[in-house]
């Protein structure tokens, strides 16, 4: 692996939640999560929804406060700046969110989204900020024509790719892509990954590519972490001769719908169990409660994340080699 | 099938008043079901798949305007008056929706919704209805249903919501389920779930299921037959696995050749370029015509008619276009 341009080191965040009317409890969406990514890579990032990606992407994109851990961006710390270094930093990291229709506003027209944007950025106003714009716009594949249009006006797949210009407009590093195609019809969402793959190649940009959806992150991703409860529990590269080995990550694929295997007559199969909950997390391994191979010492320690062979890391004692 | 069908739905045409204009939604729907069988209706999203389902339920808005008929055992639900049609409703067939938490009514607890639709549709009273819903969402497999029972709709997970809407289609005992994206918000872990029960609640009640999705991935496990809607038209059907695996019409190729379980890793990912046209516009000749690769000139001319591609498949389409196309595997 080359040099890593994000490195995600021992990340947690803390959430106060009320319980009842006079309780209140801590829960730990993100319980300690080491990533790295480096300049042109993909990690895609899988797990039932409430297991905390999502309160991950956010974390590193410094919209979260963060309990403890770092999240250094070309070597610098995010968690320990202030300020305008922080505001400066955290321009490097951006997000792409999920709805493009909730994460545009209504009232703002295409060019005005991306003027603000460059605004943030500090680049300068008036005619060479339009320029830019239409730059912008021409980079993510949209025709000049749609600037002045306001979200309603457009496609879903447009909205996602003016989301993605929005992005851009501050020139990031690290692009975190959160469920960015789930809400499209399938023929568009190849072309928003296309448009994505393209960018991130022209500019060299870390991809953190969040799904639930298993066939397109093994098709976009060189990495795949998949999380469970607020921790990675396994980490591999994709590669058709390089399958994953957690019962959960398993389990997962196997729930995963299929032509392929719906045409040779396999239906998704259902993995057992409910999702646990943060407020009362299971002791030991978090998934024993809903494991077909948990052995006695699941149930009392949480297994550390080892590593299983090239680049590859695994929380599961029982699947260890 | 040679017994008369639970379903025929002939010449559908779904139209919306949009100011003065009738704009076309759904242009010509034709397709049956017998008693028990099941048959996936899939499409991209604005194609006409939901407008189908209300409308064969008779759930329209009023700026709606329904023509054709929607024959129920020998019946035509659309020239019946509502008063009438209404019976129909739940009895017959019932819907579940896309999203379980907006079918339910937040402020009664799970376990009572599902017993008010036994009083309403079997005059079942008090604990009678009781017992009688809560062997019900232990059919559905809701877990610790006795505690369930008693709960809110908001404290329940979205899979356990979707298993009391269809505990509560279960106590109509209809015998046909029109399912719209039925999991379409939900964890594919859930999704999975949900589809088994589908598949077991058909299989052990002999429901038949219209099963309906933009996810041609759900299709072949758990329905017979299949029918491709593209811009309020039927462009292909038959049965599942045989349409999917070859699939006739360059429409439907295209979008078997996007699902993402199909790209190549890490390449320039296949496009279907183009998008469905305006409802608003409707063109003249095949709707997909100016998004295909096969198209030639006489398919802006006039919908092309349907090509038998054996007994039980047809695609609308040029009869060469769909010969060749059937003959070929799409799964590399």
């Amino acid at each position: 692996m080359t040099a890593a341009l994000l490195r995600v080191q021992d990340l947690r965040v803390r959430w106060r939640v009320r319980r009842g009317w006079f309780r209140a409890a801590t829960i730990e969406p993100v319980a300690g999560v080491s990533l790295q990514l480096a300049a042109g890579e993909t990690l895609g990032l899988v797990g039932e929804s409430g297991c905390g990606k999502s309160t991950l992407a956010r974390a590193v994109a410094g919209l979260l406060p963060v309990a403890s851990g770092r999240i250094e961006l070309d070597g610098v710390d995010l968690v320990s700046l202030r300020g305008a270094a922080l505001r400066r930093a955290r321009r490097r990291v951006q997000l792409v969110f999920q709805d493009p229709a909730r994460s545009l506003d209504p009232r703002q027209t295409v060019a005005a989204v991306l003027a603000e944007s460059l605004a943030a950025a500090g680049r300068p106003g008036g005619a060479e900020r339009d320029a830019e714009a239409l730059r912008l716009l021409a980079e993510v594949g949209l025709d000049a024509s749609l600037a002045p249009c306001y979200p309603h006006e457009l496609s879903g797949g447009q909205r996602q790719r003016v989301a993605v210009a929005r992005a851009l407009a501050v020139r990031p590093r690290v692009l975190i892509a959160d469920e960015p195609t789930s809400a499209l019809d399938v023929p568009v969402q190849a072309r928003v990954l296309n448009l994505l793959r393209g960018l991130q190649q022209r500019h060299g940009l870390g991809l953190l590519l969040i799904s639930h959806d298993l066939h397109l992150v093994r098709s976009v991703c060189h990495r795949l972490a998949v999380m469970y409860l607020g921790r990675v529990v396994e980490e591999l590269p994709v590669d058709p001769s390089r399958q994953p080995r957690h019962p959960y990550s398993r389990a997962l694929a196997a729930a995963t719908p299929s032509l392929r295997a719906g045409l040779a007559g396999t239906a998704p199969q259902v993995p057992g169990g409910e999702p646990p909950s943060f407020l009362d997390p299971p002791t030991g391994c978090p998934y024993h409660p809903r494991c077909p191979q948990r052995e006695a010492g699941c149930l009392e320690a949480l297994p550390p994340l080892l590593e299983a062979g090239p680049d590859h890391r695994l929380r599961c004692p029982v699947v260890q080699p | 099938m040679t017994a008369e069908p639970l379903l025929a739905v002939e010449d559908l045409v779904v139209e919306f008043r949009v100011g003065r204009a009738l704009v076309p939604v759904v242009r010509g729907l034709e397709f049956s079901l017998s008693a028990g069988a099941s048959l996936g209706l899939v499409g991209e999203s604005g194609c006409g798949k939901t407008v189908t389902a209300l409308a064969l339920l008779g759930l329209l808005p009023a700026a709606a305007r329904v023509s054709g008929r929607v024959i129920w055992r020998g019946r035509d639900l659309l020239a019946l008056p509502e008063a009438e049609r209404r019976r129909y409703r739940g009895r017959a067939m019932s819907l579940v929706f896309q999203e379980p938490a907006a079918a339910l009514n937040p402020v009664l607890t799970v376990g009572e919704q599902v017993a008010e639709v036994l009083r309403h549709h079997h005059g079942l009273e008090g604990a009678t209805a009781r017992r009688r819903a809560l062997d019900l969402l232990r059919e559905v497999r809701l877990p610790d249903p006795e505690i369930r029972a008693r709960h809110y709709p908001h404290q329940l997970s979205g899979g356990m919501q979707q298993r009391v809407t269809l505990a509560a289609t279960l106590a109509c005992d209809s015998e046909l389920l029109v399912a719209d994206e039925p999991t379409t918000a939900l964890d594919v872990t859930v999704q999975a779930q949900i589809l088994e029960l589908l598949a077991r609640l058909q299989r052990e009640r002999g429901m038949a299921l219209l099963f309906i999705t933009h996810d041609l991935a759900l299709v072949p496990s758990l329905v017979e037959r299949v029918a491709v809607l593209y811009a309020g038209r039927l462009v292909e059907a038959g049965p599942a696995a045989a349409v999917l695996r070859a699939p006739a019409h360059p429409y439907t190729r295209g979008l078997v050749r996007t699902l993402p379980e199909l790209w190549p890793p890490r390449r320039e990912l296949p496009d279907l370029p183009g998008r469905p046209p305006d409802p608003r516009r409707p063109a003249a000749g095949c709707p997909f015509a100016p998004r295909c690769a096969e198209a030639r000139s006489a398919c802006r001319q006039a919908f092309p008619q349907r090509i038998a591609v054996d007994a039980a498949r047809w695609a609308a389409c040029l009869p060469e276009v769909a010969t060749r196309l059937a003959a070929e595997e799409v799964l590399p």
